[in-house]
């Protein structure tokens, strides 16, 4: 008797099958070696060409324009971009901008922008950015809607770049994209610098609704601080939702003063706890006396992260003062020695016999022993 | 019914397992291949550059070792040594009976620590907790030994910082690993778990931690694993992750959410190993609990670590891994075809019970059925050459799609390498596969009778409760 599965009607297509799916693996593992070919020849290619240039951005610039081939554009504008950033504010940066235009690089990075490739788009917005390109803006408006958080943002710096009156505009577009990475848009501000960004930012704070202001309330550490705190005193006046005064009570910790003090005291008390440990964070630096009683108060805090920033503001802010025997809860003790002991990170501190000094058995031990409480 | 018709439903039913089970892994090289350009595209052509920043989310590396006196001074001082703005590394000593303490803290300076440490997850007892006066931001916690994941738990109860990042103790980590991994996060609020890719550090060369030359085994059996791991990490998981349906993400290289690993109870210390089971409780969680939730993958290779290189190691492995696997279809059971449980439930979970759980078994059956139908007189040879090779050239397609993807993407291995690799491919089906299933199936039965492996205590498997994650537990 003969199987089944041996009669044509099954067998045939099978082998068919078989052998066809057999030429497909064949066939990709000669394009396996194709792609690596093509990739070592593309490395040595890129290689050779960005030695090339390097020389002509860091040396003599080419008396007659060299043309430069499709694939070798992005390379070339991405290198001269890299060039221009690190000699910003130096002669090097005229004589570069110079080459830009001797080269013809404007029109090109137009020409790359309109790619389907999102690093094409990138790079040309960024040069074009650079460049200060009136010709690309029409082009950077149509960007500032790429569906690439990265383009859109390159679109937006292109703008600015371009026309500084734009920058109000673009502190609105911060509070409206998600999609933009936190550390890509602080470097497009830093490069902006605090003259361009402060008073638009601090309108776009004033003007932002909760869900969003987080987005923009971040980046006012980088505004001129005057501006900043303005803005930063109408968000703790005006709004109650705890993820907007816990932001801008952290945008204010590095800018507050004294006049800040009393606005930020209030928040010690508030029901959420990471709204007091931002308050902490923004009262520390402008602790007086005072301020003393409320942030040994919160050392006996439910919230262990609040107890062990109020014990750092605590031993930050009164140096040469031992709060540990006016200290009568255990965790806020705990606490305490933690935050000692972190600081004597050069052993002047001797951890264990202070730790002894505060209970007579061992801190760990009895950490250990609260532990099982705590379970 | 005739014995020929018995035959022939038997028959079918094979083929059709066969051909579904190698579908799916060509459909996710598929999504892979087309996913795969594009994220390359996108990472390598950045120009607005990295910069340390006050806004990336500070993350605790949670390194568990248990006598790892040869390698964990090469991997702490790789994770110490991270391209990243704020984050500690959480050494934990499970109770080792080697020198690993002593080289820790002899190398960072360690000294002991009053902290408070708070114990959210239960663990077995800490002895002591030190803290290095050379890296302000690397600690030693000293415990009784309870296994990995036992360990894993004490480092999330001492982690400081909302996101964890779980390590193993024997790997080495690129400059990059954090970033890569704290990227999903950065770039969706909703990512909750992220993994990377592992590649193998087998005869490659290290300097301080860190890799300096990639070579590939003159091994056989390691340039196998090296497929396998192309295969896992390249078409399968790059193709899962678009659908939020990623089962496992590895336990050497896994990036997550603080509360969520308290909110579902923490790693179990009752399985044999921790990280699918983990990344199936993560899942199982949020869709029970409808929550909008998001487990990334970036192909990115930032973990190193050594395969087994002889069979006896590799036996060891397997068996371990097929009974974890079979802990975790056990424990989650609940998960299939569940409402409202989405790609996972309808798809991933069900590929992975009928695709990998069961696939030892399957393979053992359609041998032994072979030989029984032949030794009756019933089988065609043509017709089972014909099955085989159908079988053979699927596998082999989505072998060579991970070594196609590899190829556009990173290139980790020279040109002769991946000569190497491709005859590797071929040569795979022949030997390899058998043993991994054989073993696999040993898995199976370890499970089944309970068998005590790594120090677990002798219970069948299949009488884990069903996780229940209303409960969270």
């Amino acid at each position: 008797m003969v199987s089944a599965t041996a009669s044509n009607w099954f067998l045939v297509p099978v082998l068919w099958s078989a052998a066809s799916i057999f030429a497909l693996a064949l066939a990709m593992m000669g394009y396996a070696l194709v792609l690596r070919a093509r990739a070592v020849a593309r490395r040595r290619r890129n290689r050779r060409l960005i030695d090339a240039w390097s020389e002509r951005f860091s040396g003599t610039p080419p008396s007659t324009p060299i043309p430069l081939r499709r694939r070798e554009v992005a390379i070339v504008l991405n290198l001269w971009d890299e060039f221009v950033r690190l000699h910003v504010g130096e002669a090097r940066e005229a004589a570069l901008q110079k080459i830009a235009g001797a080269q013809g690089f404007e029109a090109l990075a137009i020409r790359l922008a309109h790619h389907r490739g999102p690093g094409s788009r990138l790079i040309a917005m960024t040069a074009l950015g650079t460049m200060r390109s009136r010709a690309a803006l029409p082009l950077a408006e149509r960007l500032i809607d790429d569906g690439y958080g990265q383009v859109s943002l390159a679109a937006w710096r292109a703008i600015v770049m371009i026309d500084p009156r734009r920058m109000g505009a673009f502190a609105d577009a911060i509070a409206g994209h998600a999609d933009w990475q936190a550390r890509s848009v602080q470097q497009v501000l830093l490069e902006f610098g605090a003259a361009t960004i402060s008073r638009p930012l601090a309108r776009a704070v004033e003007r932002a609704p909760n869900e969003r202001v987080l987005r923009v309330v971040r980046y006012l550490i980088f505004a001129d601080p005057r501006v900043a705190r303005v803005a930063l005193r109408g968000i703790l006046a005006n709004r109650s939702d705890p993820e907007v005064v816990a932001a801008g009570l952290r945008a204010l910790a590095p800018l507050a003063t004294s006049r800040e003090r009393d606005l930020v005291r209030p928040f010690l008390r508030s029901d959420v706890a990471f709204v007091r440990i931002a308050a902490i964070g923004a009262l520390a630096p402008i602790a007086v006396v005072d301020d003393r009683p409320a942030l040994l108060g919160l050392l006996a805090d439910e919230n262990a992260w609040v107890r062990y920033r109020a014990a750092q503001a605590v031993v930050g802010c009164f140096p040469g003062w031992d709060p540990r025997m006016e200290v009568g809860d255990d965790y806020g003790r705990d606490a305490l020695a933690q935050v000692l002991a972190e600081r004597s990170g050069d052993g002047r501190y001797d951890i264990v016999r202070d730790a002894v000094d505060i209970a007579d058995d061992h801190p760990v031990e009895r950490a250990m022993g609260r532990m099982r409480v705590e379970a | 019914m005739s014995a020929a018709e018995v035959i022939l439903t038997i028959e079918v039913a094979l083929f059709a397992y066969f051909v579904v089970v190698n579908l799916v892994y060509v459909a996710t090289s598929i999504i892979a291949l087309f996913r795969m350009p594009r994220f390359v595209r996108l990472h390598r052509a950045d120009p607005i550059h990295y910069l340390y920043s006050p806004f990336e989310v500070p993350v605790t590396v949670v390194v568990p070792a248990y006598n790892e006196a040869e390698s964990v001074l090469d991997t702490v001082v790789s994770l110490l040594d991270q391209r990243y703005s704020e984050h500690e590394v959480v050494v934990v000593n499970d109770g080792s009976n080697d020198a690993t303490l002593e080289l820790l803290r002899e190398r960072f300076a360690l000294e002991v620590f009053p902290e408070a440490y708070r114990t959210r997850l239960a663990t077995q007892p800490i002895r002591r907790i030190y803290q290095s006066k050379s890296h302000p931001n690397l600690r030693v916690i000293d415990k009784e030994n309870g296994g990995k994941a036992d360990a894993l738990n004490a480092g999330i109860n001492a982690a400081r910082y909302p996101l964890i990042f779980a390590c193993d103790g024997d790997s080495h980590y690129s400059r990059d690993a954090i970033q890569c991994l704290a990227e999903p996060f950065a770039r969706d609020p909703r990512t909750v778990v992220s993994g990377a890719s592992i590649g193998i550090s087998n005869d490659c060369d290290f300097v301080d931690g860190r890799l300096v030359r990639r070579r590939l085994s003159a091994r056989w059996i390691v340039r196998f694993q090296v497929l396998e791991y192309m295969r896992a990490f390249l078409s399968s998981r790059l193709g899962w992750a678009p659908m939020n349906a990623l089962c496992i993400v590895s336990g050497a290289c896994g990036l997550y959410d603080r509360d969520v690993l308290i909110e579902v109870g923490g790693y179990r210390t009752d399985t044999i190993w921790e990280d699918m089971e983990m990344t199936l409780r993560v899942h199982h969680f949020m869709r029970a609990n409808r929550r909008r939730y998001r487990i990334a993958f970036t192909p990115f290779v930032v973990c190193w670590t050594r395969v087994p290189d002889t069979f006896g190691q590799l036996w060891s492995q397997r068996l371990s891994w097929h009974r974890h696997v079979s802990e975790c279809v056990t424990i989650h059971r609940r998960l299939f075809a569940a409402e409202a449980s989405g790609t996972v439930g309808w798809l991933a979970f069900p590929n992975l019970i009928a695709g990998e759980w069961l696939a030892p078994l399957m393979l053992t059956f359609g041998f032994a059925f072979g030989f029984v139908a032949a030794y009756l007189g019933f089988l065609s040879y043509v017709s089972q050459f014909v099955l085989l090779a159908l079988v053979f050239a699927l596998g082999l397609a989505v072998c060579v799609a991970a070594l196609v993807l590899d190829e556009l993407s990173f290139n980790t291995y020279r040109f002769r390498d991946v000569l190497r690799l491709l005859a590797a491919s071929l040569f795979e089906f022949f030997g390899f596969r058998q043993f991994v299933t054989i073993a696999n199936l040993a898995g199976l039965w370890a499970w089944a009778v309970g068998s005590p492996i790594r120090g677990k205590p002798a219970r069948p498997g299949w009488r884990l409760p069903a996780y229940d994650p209303k409960a969270g537990r």
